[in-house]
């Protein structure tokens, strides 16, 4: 007996060159032949059936010993009850693994209902939708039923458990492993919308969801809501998160784009720390927070309309926020938050300490002022140290996605002795006191209008035209002019271990650039601040002035008279750097004309390259007799004037001389 | 001088690629410690990105950046580091280019930058390594 159907459609069904070809002898008493079968879009081509045993009684067709070619052969039996149109299947494809799927066609509605017991789960692969991620390993357990009408599909039930689940999408961004859990959804169609409510509960295994990464820990995920053609609504959704608390959520996305329309999230009373260790390390992995590390409590209403933020309420208590490199740390943050997009609103942020790069903070309040995208605080006043940090007129706004913002304040009373020891370099003396103009921050740039004015060691200093480049990037770039008037020498040089220096002086940086914090250019001229005042310098300190431009001096000081002197007079102190492509052309206070013969010492250390001249009591300390530039000009009794005759010099080895010194803080030896 | 600029960077680009590399002319601010500071970040993460290149997870772009070419190469665990070293990298790489042009007074020379570190890269990575062809196609080395 042969049947021949060319094509059976249904919705989200069809089937083409159906042949079933029914014996009464032989080994196939039953073969059916499928050569295209499409079940929700998925196509499968030359499938067969095989039934070595088959058997029509009455109008009940029965199948033992079938093979389903698939073409994978997996045994299989059924019963087709030809008057009631019911189809009941059993698939075995393996020893402990079994389907059964039973279909009522018959009767209205038709029905479906398909149990696994320890099915493979990539078995359901096949009938995943194109750009899903699908199942590459675990087992299932569980039932689907479904039931429906010639306008199709009216309920939908799935209760299913899941174990040793691998799945991922063709990119690997929506991935799982090892997953553990279940499932389980009930959805009934009224018209052309459906009504739903479903439960997951991810008890274990790895899954990464681009970007995310966690472990299942008894996660929970319930929630009910509508479909139909034209958007998914949630009603109420709860996301339960062991260790960081729950996220009530409700909300719609349109369809077919599944673009986010409104939503509202409210979650109450989440362990930031919690949230820290299972959300955001995986997230700061390799980024500069990546150490990051969040304590307390934080509660969270986000109302989200027609594509676009409407209100958020951020409420945060008891919460220590700390940066495992030491950068910044805020503590004992307690902070209320209403913005709205729509209405002025006002808020505040306090902490009850903190610190930034080891400098201690103390209390502060920050009043909030929100109107839509701008943020603007009146005052804030932060204890630094055992002084005060101001700022005034804080106005930020968020324009096309990028914040630009303005301030002005200043620094008072903060002892030199307590910022440098905090921040672990030369303890320094003074009070840093200063002005802050009008700072704005706008395209990745931060300018300062106007003029940076500091009090220290006793002088001034002046930064104008300061602009930086990228702050917060890979490489920011800052440039300024800085005057720096006044300033004491003797505190400066105690404060740098560099020997005494009695006097005062003026610094001029013109066209200081720095990159990633360091300088590339400048040039720079320190000259003694005009004026009557005693000018003295120590032995030590002419001689680490002389090691700067090499080793020598300091042997020519040890021939001469002058040991038996601790410290010189002198009428001006200058020098000069033009900093270029890593080398400093040196100058000093005068040059030396060519011309110029300078009185020898006669004897000792002729020739050397660390030499002293003596002449009318004023000594020269010169590391050669050529050409060269006043770096100290004597003047009194006892004088000194030492000389400096390298003209280029590396910046590094500069520097590298300039630590040695004050590190070392070279002493000689009186004999 | 532009040409010249661009002849330095053809010997001395890809340092993490290539610990053996030629420095160039003296007069060019190639060594500004802002680019020395981010060739040698690019160098310290460079054993980092070695496996993932080998594997062909990462890849080399066209625009002379990385990017995680398939995430499946990857142990499902090491895949949202594996961003982040992919981030990290770019946020260098792009600062480079940007620094490089920056400090020779030709901002608007970044484009031709990242030109040529984006072909140096590629010549100078060993066999088996994925990169972007100028049409945007993956082609294995």
């Amino acid at each position: 007996m042969i049947f021949s159907v060319e094509e059976l459609e249904a919705p989200g069904f069809r089937a083409r060159d159906i042949k079933a070809v029914l014996a009464a002898t032989g080994n196939e008493q039953l073969r059916v032949n499928l050569g295209e079968l499409t079940l929700q879009g998925r196509t499968w081509r030359k499938l067969g059936l095989i039934c070595r045993k088959a058997e029509l009684d009455r109008d009940v067709l029965r199948c033992r010993q079938g093979v389903l070619e698939l073409p994978e052969k997996i045994p299989v039996r059924f019963d087709y009850a030809i008057g009631t149109k019911t189809l009941e299947v059993e698939i075995a494809p393996e020893p402990g693994e079994r389907w059964r799927l039973r279909v009522r066609l018959g009767e209205t509605p038709w029905s479906l209902l398909l149990t696994a017991d320890n099915g493979q789960a990539t078995r359901l692969a096949a009938f995943m939708p194109e750009n899903y991620p699908r199942p590459s390993a675990g087992r299932v357990r569980g039932s689907v039923s479904a039931s429906g009408s010639g306008e199709g599909l009216r309920n939908l039930m799935v209760e299913l458990v899941v174990a040793g689940l691998a799945f991922s999408d063709a990119a690997g961004l929506r991935a799982g492993e090892n997953v553990d859990g279940r499932v389980s959804l009930r959805a009934e169609r009224d018209k052309a919308a459906w009504g739903w409510q479903g439960e997951a509960v991810w008890i274990a295994g790895d899954v990464f969801w681009q970007p995310f990464f966690g472990r299942g820990a008894a996660h929970r995920v319930a929630a009910r809501g509508t479909l139909d053609s034209r958007r998914l609504a949630v009603a109420t959704g709860v996301a339960a998160i062991p260790d960081v608390g729950e996220v009530r959520l409700s909300g719609t996305l349109a369809r077919p784009a599944n673009d986010l329309e409104d939503f509202e999230l409210h979650a109450q009373d989440v362990n930031l720390g919690g949230l820290q260790r299972q959300v955001l390390k995986p997230l700061l992995d390799q980024t500069a927070y990546s150490e990051l590390s969040l304590k307390g409590r934080m509660t969270l209403d986000w109302h989200y309309r027609g594509g676009r933020n409407e209100a958020l309420q951020l409420t945060l208590k008891d919460a220590d926020v700390e940066d495992g490199r030491g950068r910044f740390a805020l503590r004992g943050l307690r902070g209320d938050i209403p913005w709205s997009a729509t209405r002025e609103s006002r808020g505040e942020i306090r902490f009850a300490s903190g610190a930034l790069f080891g400098i201690g903070l103390g209390e502060i309040r920050v009043p909030l002022r929100m109107n839509g995208s701008r943020v603007t605080v009146s005052r804030v006043r932060l204890p630094v140290l055992d002084g005060r940090f101001t700022v005034e007129g804080f106005d930020a706004e968020m324009r096309d996605g990028k914040w630009r913002w303005q301030l002005n304040g200043g620094i008072g009373g903060v002892s030199m002795e307590k910022l440098t020891a905090a921040l672990g370099i030369t303890t320094m003396h003074g009070k840093v006191t200063g002005v802050i103009p009008r700072v704005s921050y706008e395209a990745s740039t931060l300018a300062v209008d106007g003029a940076l004015l500091f009090q220290v060691f006793d002088g001034s200093v002046v930064a104008k035209n300061l602009v930086i480049v990228e702050p917060f990037g890979r490489a920011p770039r800052l440039s300024a002019d800085v005057e720096m008037r006044s300033l004491d020498l003797e505190l400066l040089t105690r404060a740098f271990s560099f020997g005494n220096i009695q006097g005062r002086i003026d610094v001029d940086v013109a066209g200081l650039v720095l990159s990633k914090w360091i300088p590339v250019r400048f040039d720079a001229r320190v000259m003694s601040t005009p004026g009557d005042y005693p000018r003295k310098i120590s032995q030590t300190a002419v001689q680490n002035i002389s090691a700067l431009g090499g080793a020598g001096a300091a042997a020519a000081i040890q021939r001469s008279f002058l040991r038996f002197f601790d410290q010189f007079s002198y009428s001006k102190i200058g020098l000069s750097c033009v900093l270029r492509n890593g080398v400093c052309r040196m100058g000093g206070a005068d040059d030396i004309p060519r011309t110029t013969a300078l009185a020898e010492p006669s004897g000792a250390g002729a020739g050397e390259r660390g030499r002293l001249g003596e002449s009318d009591s004023t000594a020269y300390v010169s590391p050669a007799a050529t050409h060269g530039y006043v770096i100290v000009k004597g003047g009194g009794i006892p004088a000194i004037t030492v000389m400096g005759y390298n003209r280029s010099v590396s910046w590094d080895e500069l520097l590298s001389r300039l630590q040695r010194i004050t590190r070392d803080n070279l002493t000689f030896e009186m004999r | 001088m532009r040409r010249l600029l661009l002849r330095f960077l053809l010997l001395s680009a890809a340092l993490p690629l290539a610990p053996a590399v030629s420095y160039g002319q003296a007069d060019l601010e190639i060594n500004t410690p802002a680019i020395n500071s981010l060739r040698a970040g690019l160098k310290q993460r460079h054993p980092q990105l070695a496996p993932y290149y080998a594997s062909g997870a990462v890849g080399l772009t066209r625009e002379g950046l990385v990017a995680v070419r398939d995430a499946n190469l990857i142990p499902l665990p090491s895949r949202g580091a594996v961003n982040g070293l992919v981030a990290a990298e770019n946020q260098d790489r792009n600062a480079l280019y940007r620094e490089i042009a920056r400090a020779n007074g030709r901002p608007d020379w970044e484009a031709d930058i990242r030109s040529t570190f984006a072909q140096r890269w590629v010549a100078l990575a060993p066999g088996g390594v994925w990169y972007q062809s100028s049409g945007g196609a993956w082609v294995r080395k």
